[in-house]
């Protein structure tokens, strides 16, 4: 087994030392990769002098865009297991271990790690939940399927979907619209227990003023994502 | 119309032309995307030559005033180049995408790594000097 971390990193010099310091927990067999998303600060020198792998993006793709160079670099490099992790620090690689026995084990296409399974750790705001719960039910109603945590950025997949996903994937706000398309196309998903940590640095990629878009344009795409199929 | 109005109509039309196969042969832009605009261009050459046919098919479409029929079609013309660019700029941006990402793998492939890509080696992470390799 041959797994991989991809870790997309926009403007994280604050927080992507601790991240990769924190890899030593990684069971062994996974290499992790540092997609560059074309930092303006010292991120890709950070990963340099630490000697890790980086994928350095010439242009600013956005977080869909630098995480399917990701799974492309997994599929050409015979990966057999790739794993999500947020440049920022609020995924535990603590957690790695359980998410891929739940993968081997149940044989498995996607394991996400949840908040809302145990409640445990930072579950972010009052307002992002209730954004959430609602993924959750649209999601429900278009999949018949319940997943708790459908924006979690922590997700380990399988060779089936490193294939699907490093020939497409949504660009912004991906996580929604790739786990539909997941569900959609019969792919088995499951969610595991995880803590996260409060950001510990830097800002949140969506916004308030954003969040109207992104409502909007994710319930289009998760949509779009099913119709296209039936 | 009169006379006064119909020269100065001809002039800013052909004075369209002229910027445009300007920009064709000098600037190289591209005759596809020139091409609906001098189409446009020629049209209102016509029209402003033969104001006749606007009252004509204006009746035949049963609009009141040939001012209202040149709004409207004025719009969807409009409407339809800028649908066209639309869908034009998705394609780029999806080409860029795919360009950005092969470059990068491209050239992390011929990057050598410090860390080699190993999956028996789990030693921890540490701080090297990127000039020679060795530990900080």
């Amino acid at each position: 087994m041959k797994g991989l971390i991809i870790i997309p990193a926009y403007n994280e010099e604050m927080n992507i030392e601790k991240v990769l310091l924190s890899l030593r927990d990684a069971p062994s067999g996974f290499d992790h990769v540092v997609i560059n998303d074309c930092s303006t600060d010292q991120t890709l020198q950070i990963c340099k002098r630490l000697g890790v792998k980086v994928i350095d993006l010439p242009v600013h793709l956005g977080i869909g865009g630098a995480v399917q160079t990701g799974y492309r670099y997994a599929l050409a490099k015979g990966y057999d297991v790739a794993v999500q992790m947020d440049g920022d620090g609020q995924h535990d690689p603590a957690f790695l271990p359980d998410m891929l026995e739940s993968l081997t084990r149940e044989n498995a296409d996607m394991v996400i790690g949840s908040r809302f399974l145990k409640n445990q750790g930072d579950r972010s705001s009052f307002a992002r939940r209730v954004g959430i719960r609602y993924f959750s039910r649209l999601i429900f109603l278009l999949t018949h399927q319940t997943i708790k945590d459908p924006t979690s950025g922590f997700r380990m997949t399988g060779k089936k979907l490193i294939r699907r996903f490093a020939d497409d994937y949504p660009l912004d706000y991906p996580e929604p619209e790739s786990l539909v398309c997941a569900l959609s196309h019969g792919c088995k998903v499951l969610e595991v227990p995880v803590e996260m940590k409060k950001r510990q640095g830097g800002a949140s990629s969506i916004g308030l003023l954003r969040s109207v878009y992104y409502m909007i344009k994710v319930s289009a795409a998760v949509i779009m994502e099913v119709i296209k199929l039936s | 119309m009169s006379i006064r109005l119909k020269t100065f109509l001809f002039i800013v039309w052909i004075l369209g032309f002229v910027i445009m196969l300007i920009r064709m042969k000098v600037k190289r832009s591209d005759i596809r995307f020139i091409l609906p605009w001098m189409f446009l261009d020629v049209l209102m050459c016509i029209v402003t030559a033969f104001p006749g046919i606007l009252t004509h098919l204006c009746a035949f479409l049963g609009i009141e005033k040939p001012s209202n029929m040149m709004f409207f079609f004025g719009m969807i013309f409009l409407v339809m180049i800028i649908f066209a660019m639309t869908l034009q700029i998705s394609a780029l941006s999806e080409q860029v995408r795919d360009l950005t990402q092969r470059l990068a793998l491209h050239e992390a492939d011929n990057t050598p790594s410090l860390h080699p890509v190993n999956p028996d080696d789990s030693r921890p992470l540490h701080p090297v000097n990127p000039d020679n390799g060795e530990s900080i």
